[in-house]
């Protein structure tokens, strides 16, 4: 188990790399760089002025030179300064992830609790009305985009005389303001995921339902809640985990859009503002963020099956 | 996975009735039959849009301006005056248009790839399936913001990058159905009698992917919408005086309280049209793989 994750591990790090080489690249070859922009903002722009910065940045270097300067400097944890804010840029990260994984943290348990609930009440309720009435609400979900949702959700609470306070608070500096910002957005997102999930979990539960144990606990006179929460939804679990781990990444691109609409300073508006303005150290290092999140919380999903399924803790030890 | 579990529709001789009895399914199917309605009713009316709407979606009043939906203005008026029904459906013919090149475009390199990389195998399939890894590892929209921000806003530059940030995906589950096909009988025959790699990709494999290449490419397609305007939300999609509906939703957040229907109409349109898609994407499942009904 120690070895696959280790295994696992190494091999996110090299696509870590491979993803920071890619963006790297495409940033230099597409015309328009930071120092035009931010001259070009001041109303100054003269060749020698622009030649000037750009030395002063290191960007009339080689790309190579570029990159292994860069990549020498992150690896000793220096991940440079904003070329637009001069802050470093490790804290701007630092301080944008907690936000985005806090929004997304709460929306992927809201999800969850929604999703299951909805998805087992459904395989239980098979055929009735109510049934049919949670797979139309699902279907909707599916289809109604997170943006529309989080503005939807604005305009409803404006019309019931709610706003949202401003400015953002994180949840320790301000534990009821931060909640009151990141409840509704985070509703917002998990909505998708609910919706998906109660569909797999619908369908996950029908399938083992006709599985030979089930007939077997259930001639053995097993009530029907355990039978179902306890034997049902436990070996319906597999896939439930899998979807739970692709979603997460459909949660992430979702906080972009809702980090917007909602105000909330996280990862996704640090890299929207950071591409406007081609502020290269900080978009490399955001992307990278991504990665690692996403690196992550695969890892994750691939260790907790073996938590969830004796049979796979077997086979990976 | 033999020859008796293949849907019967697959008969790779007769091309036009295999087509027919798709369609006939769909109409049979009562959620197909819905989505196909819906469906048509959203094309009609973004092809018609120029006669449909009875207002240029550019056109500004100086006396029209935030005025709730009315009669001559059903979904109301924007804050320059202009009318929101005519761009709405201007705005839906954007999104359909960006949809169907990114399905297109995925279908066709992503499907191609996924092919080659699940039939050759070896080194040529390890490189590609780590690439898509890499483009795996960032969400799409992240990508798709990355690239739609370098290129510059045009129609054109949001169709490449909603493109990229889609294949990955595409190319993953094609390629895993071609590797199952590949085990089958008829490729092994066609292999010994010496028919090139290509041909039997594209002879052999294509049709047996069709199926799941229409579903998929189905739902990507209504993906391709969300990302569209997600992307012109943020202001790097379609660039104005385009009306799209990205655009259209961004304008209104300047007037969340004063004026819902800035909201509630283009987003409406949206989710409309991916309503249809995806349920035409379950229903085509549900055609197309008897098995999992």
């Amino acid at each position: 188990m120690l070895t696959f994750a280790l295994r696992r591990l190494v091999l996110g790090f090299l696509v870590l790399i491979a993803v920071s080489i890619i963006v790297f690249v495409t940033f230099r070859l597409v015309p328009g760089d930071v120092v035009s922009q931010q001259l070009s903002e001041a109303g100054a722009v003269t060749p020698e002025l622009l030649a000037q910065k750009r030395a002063q940045l290191g960007l009339d270097q080689p790309i190579l030179v570029q990159f292994t300067r860069w990549a020498g400097a992150v690896l000793a944890g220096d991940f440079g300064t904003s070329l637009w804010s001069a802050r470093p840029v490790f804290d701007l990260i630092g301080a944008a992830v907690v936000p985005t994984m806090q929004l997304a943290v709460v929306a992927i348990l809201i999800g969850l609790v929604l999703g299951l609930a909805s998805g087992v009440t459904s395989a239980l309720w098979r055929g009735t009305p109510g049934d049919l009435g949670l797979r139309v609400v699902s279907t909707l979900a599916l289809a109604i985009p997170q943006l529309w949702l989080g503005l939807l959700t604005l305009t409803g609470l404006a019309a019931v005389g709610y706003f949202i306070p401003l400015p953002y608070r994180t949840f320790l500096s301000d534990p009821v303001v931060n909640l009151q910002q990141v409840i509704f957005p985070a509703v917002a997102l998990s909505l998708g995921v609910a919706a998906a999930l109660s569909r797999l979990t619908r369908s996950a539960m029908l399938e083992v339902a006709e599985a030979d144990f089930m007939r077997a606990a259930r001639a053995r006179g097993v009530s029907s809640a355990t039978l179902y929460l306890g034997h049902g939804l436990k070996n319906a679990l597999i896939p439930v985990i899998t979807l739970l781990g692709t979603q997460f990444g459909h949660l992430l691109s979702g906080t972009v859009i809702i980090e917007r609409i909602f105000n909330i300073p996280g990862l996704g508006n640090l890299l929207f503002e950071a591409v406007a303005s081609r502020d290269y150290t900080v978009v490399q290092a955001a992307v990278i963020t991504y990665g690692l999140i996403t690196i992550i919380v695969n890892l994750l999903v691939d260790l907790s099956y073996g938590v969830v399924d004796p049979r796979v803790r077997e086979r990976l030890s | 996975m033999t020859g008796a579990a293949l849907p019967p529709a697959v008969a790779p001789a007769r091309r036009t009735s295999r087509t027919l009895a798709i369609l006939r399914g769909l109409i049979r199917d009562p959620v197909g039959c819905t989505a196909l309605v819906i469906l048509s009713v959203v094309l009609v009316a973004a092809l018609f849009a120029p006669w449909i709407a009875q207002f240029d979606p550019l056109e500004q009043s100086r006396r029209m301006i935030l005025k709730p939906p009315s009669l001559t203005h059903w979904f109301g008026t924007d804050d320059i005056g202009r009318d929101v029904f005519s761009r709405a459906l201007y705005g839906t013919r954007v999104s359909l248009f960006v949809g169907l090149m990114v399905v297109v475009l995925t279908m066709s390199t992503g499907g191609m790839i996924g092919m080659v990389s699940g039939y050759v195998g070896g080194w040529a399939d390890t490189v590609i399936q780590r690439l898509v890894e890499i483009l795996d590892t960032v969400p799409s929209l992240v990508i798709s913001l990355f690239i739609a921000a370098m290129l510059g806003p045009s129609v054109q530059n949001v169709i490449i990058a909603v493109t990229i940030g889609q294949f990955p995906r595409f190319v993953r589950v094609i390629r895993a159905e071609m590797i199952k096909v590949r085990m089958h009988d008829y490729i092994a025959a066609a292999r010994v009698i010496g028919a090139p790699g290509l041909r039997i990709i594209l002879t052999h494999g294509l049709p047996n992917l069709m199926p799941t290449a229409l579903v998929l490419g189905s739902l990507a397609f209504g993906v391709a919408i969300m990302i569209e305007a997600a992307l012109s939300f943020l202001g790097v999609g379609t660039p104005p005086p385009n009306p799209s509906l990205g655009t259209m939703l961004a304008q209104g957040t300047r007037f969340i309280g004063i004026a819902p229907w800035l909201i509630i109409f283009p987003g409406t349109m949206l989710t409309i049209s991916v309503l249809a898609l995806n349920l035409i994407g379950d229903a085509l499942r549900d055609v197309l793989d008897p098995r999992q009904r």
